[in-house]
C-alpha cells in the first residue's frame, strides 16, 4: 500500500489547510487517474482533476481518516466512469467511416484505452475477462483498496466480491499460461 | 519494471493468496504491470478551480511546474432561439391553411353553404331567442335605419310591424288613441293592405317616403294609407270619445296614388324644414 497518509492530515483538510489539500492530492492522484486511464475515459487527467473538485468540496463530510477518504474517493472516481459511459451511449462519437478503422463491435474507447497497455499485454488480458471482474481487479491493483472498500464501491457484499476476484485471478492466470505455452 | 515489481511485490502477492492462488511468475508480471500502468503521474498542472483548494504554493511537487495554462473557455453567448417568431409563423400557416381547406370546401359542394347557414341561423337563435330563430335580422336598404324606423310593439310580429306603420300614416297627428289601436294585434292584412308597402314581411317604410307623422294637418293626408286610418278610427269609435277623433276628409277630396280617378302618381315630398317623426 503507498501512499498512505496520517488521519490528521484529513482532519487538517477538513479544516481548510491548503498544505493538506496538496498532500492528499498528490497521494490520490497517480490512483485516480491509472484508473480512469484503464477504464477507458478520453480525458483521464481532466476527470481526476474534476474528482478532487467533488472531492474538496465534500470532504467535511468524510469519515474513517485517510482509507475513508480513499474510499470516497474511488467511488466518486467510480460514479465519474459511470457517466462517462452512459454520456458515451448518448452520444456516439461521429467520425468519418474507415473499414480499417471500424471498431464499433467493441467498446471504442475503452478498447483504445487497453490497446495503449498491449506493450505488456495487459491489456488484451484484461478485455478477455468480464466487465465486472475487470473492475475488481482494478480498484484491488491499481487503487489498491481492500474487499470491503470494493465491496463498498460496487454496491455488493465481501463474499460476492471474493468471488468475483478468485475468478478474475483464475481466468487471467490461464490467459497468462496459454500465452506463455504458445511463445 | 523489474523494480516497480521488487517494490509491490507484498501487495501481489497477498493478493493471490487472499483469493487462494498459488503464485506464478506470468501472473505475477502481468498483475505488476497493470499496477505500474495505473500508477503513472500526472501530466499536467491542476486546474484553477484545484489550485484554489491547493494553493499555488502548496501544489503537488511532483506536477510540472508550468504554470497552468488560461482558460481556453471565452465568454459564453448565449444563443438566443426565434422560438415566439417560429410559433407564431407556424400558427399562421396552420390558420392559412385551414381557412385555404374550408373555402376550397365550401366552393365545391353547395350543401356545405346551406349547412353553414343553418348553423350560423341556430347559433343566432341560440344567443337571441327574442327571434326564436325562425327569421334572421331583417335587413333594410341604406335608407332604413334603427333610429328611423319607428318602434314597434315589444310583441309584434313582423305582420304587425307592417300594419303600424299603415296605421301610423292614417293617424298622423291624430293623438294617442290611433297608436294605442295600431299597437295592438290587428292583423297585417287589414291594416297593412293600403300601406303601400306591400309585402307585410318588409320592414316599415322610411317615414319620409310615408309621411308618418310629419304633416300636422290630417286633410292634408295624401295618400291611401287614410284608408287603413279610417277603419282604425271606426274601430276605435266604439270605445273611445268621438270627439277626440277628429274627421277625416271624404275620399273624393283627398287625392292619393293608386286610386281610381286621381292624378296623383307618388307621394308628395316631405318639405325639408319638417320635423323629424320621432322628435
Amino acid at each position: 500500500m503507498s501512499s498512505a497518509l496520517p488521519d490528521d492530515v484529513v482532519a487538517a483538510a477538513q479544516s481548510g489547510d491548503a498544505a493538506a489539500f496538496s498532500r492528499i492530492y498528490a497521494a490520490l492522484a497517480p490512483g485516480v487517474n491509472g484508473y480512469l486511464k484503464v477504464r477507458g475515459l478520453e480525458d483521464h487527467e481532466g476527470a481526476a482533476q474534476e474528482v478532487f473538485l467533488t472531492v474538496f468540496s465534500r470532504i467535511g463530510s468524510v469519515h474513517g481518516g485517510f482509507q475513508g477518504l480513499r474510499t470516497f474517493t474511488f467511488s466518486v472516481a467510480h460514479a465519474r466512469y459511470v457517466d462517462d459511459v452512459r454520456r458515451r451511449a448518448r452520444q456516439p462519437q461521429v467520425s468519418g467511416y474507415d473499414p480499417d478503422t471500424d471498431v464499433r463491435a467493441v467498446d471504442s474507447a475503452e478498447t483504445a484505452a487497453l490497446d495503449a497497455l498491449d506493450a505488456t499485454g495487459i491489456g488484451q488480458q484484461l478485455k478477455q475477462l468480464k466487465p465486472e471482474q475487470q473492475e475488481v481487479l482494478l480498484l484491488r491493483v491499481v487503487a489498491d483498496l481492500s474487499l470491503e472498500q470494493v465491496a463498498e464501491i460496487m454496491g455488493r457484499s465481501t463474499g460476492s466480491i471474493k468471488q468475483l476476484q478468485r475468478r478474475a485471478l483464475l481466468k487471467l492466470k490461464s490467459i497468462v499460461e496459454r500465452e506463455e505455452a504458445l511463445v | 519494471m523489474n523494480r516497480a515489481v521488487s517494490h509491490n511485490d507484498d501487495d501481489v502477492r497477498h493478493l493471490l493468496e487472499e483469493a487462494g492462488l498459488q503464485q506464478t511468475a506470468p501472473l505475477e508480471a502481468s498483475l505488476m504491470a497493470l499496477r505500474t500502468a495505473g500508477h503513472e503521474p500526472m501530466k499536467t498542472a491542476p486546474s484553477p478551480e484545484l489550485l484554489a483548494f491547493i494553493g499555488p504554493a502548496a501544489a503537488p511537487k511532483s506536477l510540472p511546474e508550468s504554470a497552468p495554462e488560461s482558460s481556453p473557455v471565452g465568454q459564453v453567448i448565449p444563443l438566443h432561439r426565434r422560438r415566439t417568431v417560429r410559433g407564431a409563423a407556424l400558427g399562421l400557416a396552420v390558420v392559412a391553411a385551414t381557412g385555404l381547406g374550408v373555402s376550397g370546401v365550401a366552393a365545391a359542394s353547395p350543401e356545405f353553404r346551406a349547412a353553414a347557414g343553418t348553423a350560423v341561423e341556430q347559433v343566432v337563435g341560440f344567443f337571441d331567442p327574442s327571434d326564436d330563430g325562425r327569421q334572421p335580422v331583417p335587413t333594410t336598404d341604406g335608407k332604413t335605419g334603427e333610429s328611423d324606423a319607428p318602434q314597434q310593439p315589444a310583441g309584434g310580429n313582423p305582420g304587425d310591424s307592417s300594419g303600424t306603420g299603415a296605421a301610423d300614416h292614417g293617424t298622423a297627428g291624430s293623438g294617442t288613441e290611433a297608436e294605442d289601436t295600431s299597437g295592438g294585434s290587428r292583423p297585417a292584412d287589414e291594416t297593412g293592405r293600403n300601406s303601400g308597402s306591400g309585402n307585410p314581411a318588409e320592414p316599415a317604410p322610411l317615414p319620409e317616403q310615408a309621411g308618418n307623422g310629419a304633416i300636422k294637418d290630417p286633410g292634408s293626408i295624401p295618400s291611401e294609407a287614410g284608408d287603413a286610418a279610417k277603419k282604425l278610427l271606426e274601430d276605435a269609435r266604439g270605445t273611445q270619445p268621438s270627439d277626440v277623433v277628429p274627421s277625416l276628409p271624404a275620399d273624393d277630396v283627398v287625392p292619393a296614388p293608386g286610386k281610381p280617378g286621381s292624378d296623383v302618381k307618388d307621394v308628395p315630398a316631405l318639405p325639408k324644414d319638417a320635423p323629424a317623426p320621432n322628435q
